[in-house]
């Protein structure tokens, strides 16, 4: 997903650690105009477990996403919601669901984390890049709000995105 | 010409493979025996050995090739705890593996990936690719029960 959306960079740093990679993102924002990220990911894995609170630390957003293919990546996100939530609690949570063209059917389905969370749910491709871009826009600009006013106005504010995203 | 199946042996260290040509329903197989095995650390060398003489079998295939190279790792190092062709990458938790090793299961999973890939140079390609899913009617995922 990072390499779609990265795809509009002439260059991009990139720092692999063990079982991390950190991607740094220079562009234009529709709505934020210029924006420098930093981006950290990470497949998942139990063996990253020793870099987590740095992880965490300073995080304004965070997009977790699972594999429509693969149910076990589906059923470890409560386990990340856990570590989530104790290490960065209230910043703003998207869920997105990968690998749609591997199964087209998924985007049928409804589920219930990100229901039980109140988080936005996208459906992406980063394969063939469906939705890639703008889950990263909305996910910038959650963030942006998020460190502009971390308190109560921003967390109305995901509840807005959240409803919009219900009602539409 | 179809793999069908994979069998390893580590004394002496063997890669033996089930196949079937198109229009054959009989199996046939080949056994490739490794001489001074243990000696030869590149696995890459020893896999292109193998591609070259089964040419036929993995000419094309990007997930083949890449199992067949986790094969000939797991000859030489018996003690890898995963048989990569094996695994049921539904219910399978890769989060219990190693980088290295997810790396490998990924380029197994790469398939489908490079298939369905839209690149920068293909024709139809939309850096911010837009598709609404929610106007889709759902129903209840299976995974919540």
């Amino acid at each position: 997903m990072m390499e779609r959306f990265l795809l509009d960079q002439y260059s991009n740093q990139q720092q692999s650690t063990y079982a991390l990679n950190i991607f740094t993102y220079k562009g234009k924002h529709p709505e934020i105009g210029d924006v420098s990220i930093k981006f950290w990911d990470t497949a998942g894995q139990d063996s990253f477990d020793d870099v987590h609170p740095s992880f965490y630390f300073k995080a304004q957003a965070a997009i977790m996403v699972f594999d429509v293919t693969r149910k076990i990546t589906y059923t470890n996100l409560t386990k990340w919601w856990d570590e989530l939530q104790r290490h960065s609690p209230g910043i703003p949570v998207m869920c997105v669901a990968n690998k749609i063209d591997a199964d087209p059917s998924a985007t049928s389905k409804s589920f219930k984390f990100p229901q039980t969370h109140n988080l936005p749910m996208y459906f992406c491709s980063a394969s063939d890049g469906t939705n890639v871009v703008q889950i990263f826009r909305d996910a910038i600009k959650l963030g942006y709000e998020q460190k502009q006013n971390p308190a109560d106005q921003f967390m109305a504010d995901v509840f807005d995105i959240v409803n919009q995203t219900q009602s539409s | 010409m179809e793999v069908l199946r994979f069998h390893l042996r580590y004394t002496p260290a063997t890669i033996i493979i089930d196949y079937r040509s198109k229009d054959e329903q009989e199996e046939r197989r080949k056994v490739l025996e490794f001489q001074n095995f243990q000696n030869e650390n590149d696995i890459d060398l020893l896999a292109r050995l193998v591609l070259n003489r089964c040419s036929d079998l993995f000419e094309g295939k990007a997930s083949l090739q890449a199992q067949l190279v986790s094969l000939i790792k797991r000859l030489k190092n018996p003690s890898l705890p995963l048989d990569y062709s094996k695994i049921d990458l539904n219910v399978y938790d890769l989060s219990k593996l190693t980088k290295e090793q997810i790396d490998t299961v990924k380029t197994l999973m790469d398939d489908t990936f490079k298939k369905n890939r839209i690149t920068k140079n293909d024709k139809g390609f939309v850096y911010d690719k837009k598709v609404d899913f929610d106007s889709i009617p759902k129903e209840a995922s299976d995974w919540d029960d």
